[in-house]
């Protein structure tokens, strides 16, 4: 147990060493894992295992994830990126995907928070509205 | 009309709000009802969080990467990669009177086939115990009906009085008595059109029972027409642990909510050893560090925030109380076990029901040396504590005689005077189950046990003399039960009418 806790803090530590201006630098962290397998410190694998999953975990932070009902330009995708990043304050990582049952408009994701401007959004919303409102006779 | 138009002018600004912002994770391991989430970046604790299909969950553990959350529900379709959602909600149950009279399951949804409770209001499962400013001391009593209890262990409204013992030693029959006896004092009161009575409202949690046991219950709640004062919460042992984790706490928030609206209640939980297991195995699953008997650290925390919420208002916050009776299983009477001690130091006294006594016949088995009430003793009424003050020390003073009284024959006048009276207050104790007595009924029983009129009598013939004498003063006495009843306390005057019924009770009767 102890040296799991160890692993996860060493591998936690390696992490901040890899920041740069409050985001991960490649370079660094390539070098890091390099380092890791040459050296082979003690529970390096351990070590190196958890550093993965912060590494993946950091890195989802900052990719954007944009949904359209119709395939976006290129201008508009830069755009996009472009307003997320200021928003974000950090460079973005974005990928794209059509997916038809949309219906119309966008779903941005970065990170955990979803932006959905949608049709289908939409329609769900008023779907759950219509739900709760009780009928006039039930007043 | 203008509120419906306002309504749908809302709906439609909601409607204009284009984009919805939400904050979701992804389900990464799930498993048991416990599911590990990688994202949910802004959830909060105890936070519901959507899974797909409809389907709730609790964020319970909230780590740097990842959150540990309990399924509501039926988790068979939820898999690895599912989007889950935050809802900005905290877990809530219906509270309210619609719910008297059903019986329900963790979540407050109905068990009974009754159709859905029709509940407006709903109060979170976890909520701050009232602080000390709100409060005021233990007052009022709770008339159990079991005169062993009302008389040497008295529970007042808003205490915490635990009840303990081993299996099968009538824990939940106590329990249930009370219950019933709350019903008959309400109904009575409702009868009479006693515009002071406070009626007693009640809530039985069952957790990690099985359902056959339940079932017994509530049949016999049904049979002694207790359930328009009763709710019941089952969570039993078909039930998934978080559920059973869950279920005394939604018990809580509905007695809260009669004690906010200045009412009385009480609180049953049966039993929270089971809890404590049922807990044990979430934390398990969450992967929480465990310490003796595997428990969680918070274990004793689960235990205290829960029990803290019963309590008795001031005047200024509605005067309302809601008392709790916890039921704790020991294994082979070890009291100094990891849940019984921590749940003991929790409450204000503790009811030792023991199995010796239990196979020996006095049921119900109370162990009068370790049985407490810490404040329940300032809610007796004046008259039961004029006729019970000495009985709790000299039976336990019986007990401990009568051990040694069997080694050898001689004994002073005293000591077997002693032991004379001690067999004849444990005859007088003796009371079948779900028969409740009345509180001038006991107060008439225990003034005829400690002024030695039935000193002179076999001890066999104690309880038919018992029983014939409630049938004597209840059938041909009723005013002065009446009178018991009402003054509360033993006047000079009172003493003599009472001595006077016993008498003429006891010339006619034939030993």
């Amino acid at each position: 147990m102890k040296s799991r806790r160890d692993s996860r803090r060493t591998a936690r530590r390696l992490l901040r060493a890899c920041m740069a201006h409050g985001q991960l630098d490649g370079e660094r962290v390539r070098r890091t894992t390099q380092l890791l397998g040459a050296r082979k410190p003690r529970q390096g694998l351990a070590v190196l295992e958890e550093f993965a999953r912060l590494v993946r975990a950091e890195t989802a932070r900052w990719k954007l994830h944009v949904e359209s009902a119709a395939p976006l330009s290129a201008e508009r995708l830069a755009e996009i990126t472009t307003l997320l990043a200021a928003r974000a304050r950090g460079a973005v990582e974005t990928t794209a995907s059509v997916n038809p049952a949309l219906l119309g408009g966008l779903r941005l994701r970065l990170g955990s928070d979803v932006w959905d401007g949608s049709v289908a959004q939409r329609l769900r919303r008023l779907g759950s509205i219509s739900k709760n409102v009780a009928p006039i006779s039930a007043r | 009309m203008s509120t419906l138009l306002q309504e749908i002018e809302s709906q439609i600004a909601n409607l204009k709000t284009s984009v919805a912002k939400q904050n979701v994770g992804v389900v990464r391991e799930i498993g048991d009802g416990v599911a590990r989430i990688e994202g949910l970046s802004d959830v909060m604790l105890n936070e519901m969080i959507e899974f797909p299909g409809g389907l709730y969950g609790l964020a319970l553990n909230l780590e740097e990467t990842e959150v540990g959350a309990i399924i509501l529900g039926d988790y068979a379709h939820v898999k690895e990669g599912d989007e889950v959602k935050t809802t900005g909600r905290l877990l809530q149950v219906p509270v309210g009177r619609p719910l008297l009279g059903r019986v329900v399951n963790a979540l407050g949804q109905p068990l009974d086939g009754k159709g859905p409770v029709s509940s407006k209001d709903f109060y979170p499962v976890e909520k701050i115990a009232p602080g000390i400013i709100k409060r005021r001391g233990v007052s009022q009593p709770v008339q159990t009906g079991i005169m062993a209890i009302d008389a040497m262990i008295p529970i007042g409204r808003g205490q915490r009085e635990l009840i303990i013992g081993d299996r099968a030693t009538g824990k939940t029959t106590i329990a249930v008595d009370t219950i019933i006896n709350q019903a008959r004092l309400n109904r009575a009161a409702e009868t009479a059109g006693d515009r002071d009575a406070r009626p007693l409202y009640c809530i039985y949690v069952a957790v990690g029972q099985k359902n056959s046991s339940i079932a017994r219950t509530i049949g016999v709640l049904e049979a002694e027409g207790a359930m328009p004062w009763t709710i019941i919460i089952a969570a039993s042992a078909s039930d998934t642990a978080t559920n059973q984790y869950l279920a005394p706490f939604a018990g809580a928030a509905m007695g809260e909510w009669f004690m906010d609206h200045g009412m009385d209640a009480l609180i049953v939980y049966d039993d929270l050893s089971k809890h404590a297991v049922a807990y044990r195995q979430v934390s398990l699953l969450l992967k929480r560090p465990s310490g003796r008997e595997a428990y969680p650290g918070d274990v004793f925390y689960l235990h205290s925030r829960l029990l803290e919420r019963a309590a008795r208002l001031s005047e200024k916050a509605g005067n309302g109380s809601l008392t709790a009776l916890p039921i704790i299983e020991t294994q082979a009477g070890d009291l100094s076990a990891y849940i019984p001690t921590n749940v003991i130091s929790i409450t204000d006294g503790q009811i030792f029901l023991e199995t010796d006594l239990f196979y020996q016949g006095v049921r119900p088995a109370i162990s009068v040396g370790t049985s407490v009430s810490r404040v329940g003793s300032a809610a007796q009424i004046k008259a039961m504590k004029q006729v019970a003050g000495k009985v709790k020390l000299e039976l336990a003073q019986y007990r401990e005689m009568a051990a040694f009284a069997q080694f050898g024959s001689d004994l002073d006048a005293k000591t077997r005077a002693l032991l004379d009276r001690g067999q004849r207050t444990v005859e007088v104790f003796k009371q079948v189950q779900y028969q409740p007595q009345p509180v001038e009924v006991q107060v008439l029983v225990l003034w005829a046990t400690t002024n030695g009129y039935l000193d002179d009598l076999p001890v066999e013939k104690v309880k038919t003399f018992q029983n014939g004498l409630v049938e004597f003063a209840t059938t041909r006495k009723a005013a002065l039960l009446e009178q018991i009843r009402r003054e509360r306390v033993l006047t000079d005057a009172l003493a003599a009418d009472i001595k006077a019924c016993v008498e003429e009770f006891k010339a006619g009767f034939k030993a």
